[in-house]
């Protein structure tokens, strides 16, 4: 059991609707000091309103959210600080140059790291008078991110980091926030369209489906009772669809993966009679398969 | 304050450069219009005008004055509401207002310059062709030029902070309707109109307050 003292972000139930559509009913987590949370859902399960609301740029209809024990709404200068923000689309001032950026920003943070900031520049190979609205979407991320290290913010609330980057950019991004928030013992909220990403970075998760919180564990307990096996493709998959224990089907250009609750002790009993074929192997479930196994695909 | 004048001075940099040179070119052209109206015109003319009329012949220099004042506010709040950016400005180490209203010195700052630097060409070409008793008069009746500008500026500032296309017209039409009061040209050169003209350029300042808060509550979203 951890104390209030190690409680970076609180969310109390949060509510909040768009006219008459609901999009929170009562969404409820708290984050620990020095852990990796990814907010997962689905588009429209309301990820994004959270996000918002914890980032303090949406008044929520009820509940309360807090960083550092202060209302997200009323931050004081200090908890701004503290508080570290990736928007989504890597948000910037992009009429500044690379070297105005630091100069700006090392004047707000007491804690700024040139050092960081700089070695980020350097491998980016960019001169430092090139202007960001001059730059790639991924070149861009990495300033954003840089700025956001260099400014010593013990907790960081990251918004759909992986929107416009291709698949380098965005393991580069992971590699260099995960070497940093270890090494520093930062608290991270995350969100990405892309869950795979999420799998190399965060230590617990919270899985929101239709404004509610279905599933908030550590990795591996979300990946508890899911497994997963793959079938040939073509296995006629019929009577398997509408079957309890399976959680998903996915077709694949080669197989078919089930994701289901059959322990493989029980798997070879349970398919013999359902696919009409034995040859079948299992393989390890992904956070991916485990999410579309919590919300599902529609 | 710094920070934020450094931001905001590389926003606009370019802007305020264009902003003095168009001003210093519609001077001279009053210069010289003034100049070929006593070459080719009986100068006595030219003073019963002034006496009759009360006219002031570098009034054109206003146009440019408000014009660029709009376009000042106009390029400095439209990028921070571009892409949500003023998210960034609002999440800076301090309080948000204290930032906004940095951020709006800083434009009423560039506006009360280019004004300087009008009224000072202004009185300095008015010189060579009027008596001091004109020309001193300058600064008091383009004290009203000022005012206009900054409720320009102001305008121009809150609706391109907005986030939403409705609020954008909600916004825009209520600030059509103070900027008539300064197309009421009896009180312009009354020391009583120029301080009637102060309330409202001082409250379109304030008006930038409101699509600024709208971005805590969910503007922008």
């Amino acid at each position: 059991m951890n104390s209030d003292a190690d409680t970076v972000i609180s969310v109390e139930n949060l509510e909040h609707s768009y006219g008459s559509a609901k999009a929170l009913k009562g969404v409820s987590f708290s984050m620990e000091k020095g852990r990796v949370y990814g907010l997962l859902g689905k588009n429209g399960a309301g990820k994004t309103t959270t996000i918002n609301i914890v980032m303090g740029f949406l008044k929520p209809s009820g509940g309360v959210c807090r960083v550092f024990g202060e209302d997200v709404s009323r931050m004081s200068p200090e908890t701004k600080r503290r508080t570290g923000l990736l928007h989504e689309g890597h948000l910037a001032y992009d009429f500044m140059t690379i070297a105005q950026t630091e100069k700006f920003y090392k004047s707000f943070y007491p804690r700024w790291d040139g050092g960081i900031f700089r070695y980020f520049m350097e491998k980016l190979g960019l001169p430092e008078s090139r202007k960001i609205k001059n730059m790639s979407c991924g070149q861009r991320s990495q300033v954003v991110l840089a700025a956001l290290m260099a400014q010593g913010a013990e907790v960081l609330i990251l918004d759909d980091f992986s929107m416009g980057l291709d698949a380098g950019y965005r393991r580069l991004f992971i590699d260099r926030l995960n070497e940093f928030v270890r090494e520093g013992g930062k608290t991270v909220l995350i969100t990405s369209h892309i869950v795979q990403d999420l799998e190399r970075f965060v230590d617990y998760a919270v899985i929101i489906n239709k404004g509610e919180v279905v599933k908030a564990a550590p990795l591996g307990d979300i990946k508890k009772d899911i497994y997963c096996y793959r079938f040939p493709a073509g296995s006629d998959r019929r009577l398997i669809e509408g079957d309890p224990s399976v959680m998903d089907v996915s077709v694949n250009n080669d197989s078919v993966d089930i994701i289901c609750s059959v322990p493989p002790e029980k798997a070879g009993e349970f398919f013999s009679g359902r696919m009409g074929s034995g040859d079948f192997y299992q393989r390890d479930v992904s956070l991916e398969d485990a999410f579309i196994a919590v919300t599902g695909k529609y | 304050m710094k920070s934020i004048f450094y931001k905001e001075g590389i926003k606009l940099r370019r802007a305020l450069a264009a902003a003095f040179a168009v001003n210093a070119a519609v001077l001279l052209y009053s210069y010289f219009r003034v100049r070929v109206g006593f070459i080719m015109q009986e100068p006595a003319l030219l003073w019963l005008d002034i006496i009759e009329r009360n006219a002031f012949f570098f009034d054109r220099i206003s146009v440019p004055l408000a014009a660029s004042a709009f376009i000042l506010g106009f390029l400095q709040f439209y990028p921070e509401s571009s892409g949500r950016r003023f998210r960034i400005s609002c999440h800076l180490p301090q309080n948000e207002d204290l930032t906004l209203l940095y951020m709006l010195l800083f434009g009423l700052s560039s506006v009360c310059f280019l004004w300087l630097f009008d009224t000072a060409g202004v009185m300095l070409s008015a010189s060579f062709f009027f008596p001091y008793d004109l020309w001193g008069r300058i600064p008091s009746v383009m004290i009203y030029s000022l005012f206009f500008s900054v409720f320009l500026y102001s305008a121009a500032a809150s609706v391109a902070l907005e986030p939403s296309w409705g609020g954008r017209a909600g916004l825009a039409l209520l600030l059509c309707g103070g900027a008539a009061f300064f197309g009421v040209s009896v009180y312009r050169p009354s020391c009583w109109g120029a301080f009637i003209a102060f309330a409202p350029a001082l409250l379109s300042l304030a008006s930038v307050f409101y699509p600024a808060s709208g971005y805590r509550a969910g503007g922008g979203r």
